[in-house]
């Protein structure tokens, strides 16, 4: 048999066969695909935690007039500031902007200072110096039952948010 | 005694084991070479070109010589480590002061790594001035940029172990940068710490990478580099280069089925050329003998730091007080240095990813054949002036970051 016979058989074998062995493999190779990128969700949803052991968010300070106006209260141990400014409590967050590094406030210069690459916020948590991108974050604050200041650090507030 | 030896080796035991004769002819070292499963990582014969010892300076040879150093002092350390936030710098105290030998243990896995670090960039410098990347050889120098980014991870991943002050900082700014990423910033730091802080999810993530996923993708990446050194001809040359060629020997090559095995690439390659092939020598003793050299002088030099350095451990980790200054491992302080003045979009993905992405592109960036085989080719000055320059810059804002940044990342004088 000489190649131009063969391949006129081929074509006479036509189209029609091709195409179903071509949609066969293409079956094949969906179903493959599909079963690869199902696995590799499964092993990056794997990998995401649901239940958290970290401590909680929530945490309860003093009360309120533990914080007298003027006052900068460090709670160190859930790196945020209890500030008064004279028109109410907010809670200040000490989470450098930058990459995470704890601010120190410097009660002489009124500013906080990070001590990781040198940026500065003022004492309303502006960020005034080095490269942090934006002021410090303020958490949700309220009073609670027992009267004591419930703070929320899951929850961000705009700089406004005061309890009074 | 001799009587002894020669009855030994020819047992039926011996026989067993060792299934070639003395290697004191070209036979048996050819046996030797192929025989040993260990030993024919090398080819039988490699060229004399490659076996000068100030071509390559054995660099590539050595990062994998540290490898191996690593694994088994790491090996060790894991008998003792415990990788709880509440055990973990415990256990390191113990191996440093109770355990025999554990402090010379830990400093040679500490030095050894750093060691790699600076090896696998002197390596990548030595193949780029010598032009080493360039056809057939582009596609192994993506793989090395892979294993370069492999040794960082595992120097990365390895800083946090300690749990000590310095590795709780280094990786809390670290992974912070990740949040450079756009978009999925967040998320992507969320799957690196298994959490939003760094706690006991992250050190037990960074064990395991460390310990078993890093090395395990190195070791196969290893062996697919070396076993592409082979069959692109082994190590580069002037004459050993590759020339398009009007003889097809590809298409000659394919009606001898024999072929298969024994024309790997470089016959290709040798019978393209106009020039001479290389003289080719025997890799048993020539090889063999200065890779025994090059390893017994690592080894001593760095058995030698770990008895007169110790490698760093601050206090416990404290993660309600910044140390002042914080910084990254000096293998990323320049890229601290750049997230000082930027934000972490640009230190922390940005400039790393493009730098990555740019060192694979090199060998497909200018496809030419300028220069193969010679250190600082004159007519690559070009590319070699932009290579110097980057590193140059690369170093200098290293040695910034590390000597003369003090608190606050102020300017400060390293005296
Ligand atoms: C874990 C790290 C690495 C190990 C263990 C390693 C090992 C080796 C070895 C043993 C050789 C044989 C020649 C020599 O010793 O110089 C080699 C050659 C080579 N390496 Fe690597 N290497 C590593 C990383 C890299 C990197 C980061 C690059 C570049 C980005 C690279 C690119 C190459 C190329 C292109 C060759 C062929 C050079 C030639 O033929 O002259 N390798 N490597
Ligand atoms: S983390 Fe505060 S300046 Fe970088």
């Amino acid at each position: 048999m000489n190649d131009n016979k063969k391949e006129s058989i081929i074509s006479q074998i036509t189209e029609k066969k091709i195409s179903r062995k071509k949609l066969i493999s293409m079956i094949g190779l969906g179903a493959f695909s599909a079963s690869i990128f199902t696995s590799l969700f499964a092993a990056v949803r794997f990998l995401t935690p649901k239940v958290l052991y970290e401590p909680s968010a929530k945490f309860s300070a003093e009360t309120p007039d533990t914080y007298k106006v003027g006052s900068v209260e460090f709670v160190s141990e859930k790196k945020t500031y209890l500030v008064n400014d004279g028109k109410g409590i907010y809670a200040q967050s000490a989470i450098c902007t930058h990459l995470g590094c704890t601010v120190n406030w410097q009660a002489g210069e009124k500013e906080y200072h990070c001590p990781c690459h040198g940026s500065k916020f003022d004492k309303d948590g502006k960020n005034i110096a080095g490269p942090a991108p934006r002021p410090l974050d303020r958490y949700h604050l309220i009073k609670g039952k027992d009267g004591r200041i419930v703070v929320d650090t899951g929850k961000i507030v705009d700089e406004n948010a005061r309890l009074t | 005694m001799n009587n002894i030896i020669e009855k030994l080796k020819s047992s039926r035991l011996a026989k067993s084991i060792i299934r070639h004769g003395n290697p004191d002819n070209d036979l048996d070292r050819s046996l030797l070479m192929n025989n040993n499963f260990f030993l024919h990582l090398h080819p039988v014969k490699i060229n004399k070109h490659g076996l000068k010892f100030n071509y390559t300076f054995g660099l590539g040879g050595i990062s994998f010589f540290l490898f191996l150093i690593l694994v088994i002092t790491g090996g060790l350390l894991m008998f003792y480590y415990i990788p709880s936030t509440e055990k973990a710098y415990k256990s390191v105290l113990d191996i440093v002061y109770t355990v025999p030998y554990g402090r010379i243990i830990r400093n040679m896995h500490r030095w050894a790594a750093q060691g790699m670090v600076v090896a696998v960039l002197l390596h990548m410098c030595r193949v780029f001035f010598t032009g080493s990347f360039k056809e057939p050889r582009e596609f192994n120098w993506v793989i090395g940029v892979f294993l370069f980014v492999l040794t960082l991870g595992l120097s990365f991943t390895g800083y946090l172990l300690p749990w000590d002050q310095l590795a709780f900082w280094a990786i809390t700014v670290g992974s912070d940068m990740a949040k450079g990423v756009p978009i999925i910033g967040e998320e992507v730091r969320f799957l690196l710490l298994g959490g939003n802080i760094v706690d006991q999810n992250a050190l037990i993530r960074f064990y395991t990478l460390h310990v078993f996923i890093l090395p395990a993708l190195a070791v196969i990446l290893m062996f697919v580099h070396f076993w592409r050194v082979r069959k692109d001809g082994g190590i580069s040359s002037p004459k050993n280069t590759y020339i398009n060629s009007s003889v097809n020997t590809e298409k000659e090559s394919q009606k001898k089925t024999y072929t298969l095995m024994t024309a790997p690439k470089n016959l290709k390659i040798t019978y393209g050329t106009d020039k001479e092939p290389d003289e080719l020598v025997m890799t048993y003793p020539n090889l063999l003998i200065m890779e025994i050299i090059a390893g017994v002088i690592v080894f001593l030099l760095l058995l030698l730091m770990s008895v007169y350095f110790n490698a760093p451990l601050e206090e416990l980790a404290n993660p309600l007080k910044t140390p002042n200054p914080a910084k990254s491992p000096w293998y990323f302080i320049a890229l601290q240095e750049i997230v000082s003045h930027t934000t972490a979009f640009w230190g922390g993905f940005f400039i790393p990813a493009a730098a990555i992405i740019i060192l694979m592109a090199v060998p497909y960036i200018k496809p030419d054949h300028n220069g193969v085989g010679v250190w600082f080719a004159r007519e690559r000055k070009k590319e070699l002036i932009v290579f110097a320059s980057a590193l140059g810059l690369a170093i200098l804002l290293t040695i910034i970051g590390q000597y003369f940044r003090g608190p606050g990342w102020s300017f400060v004088l390293p005296f």
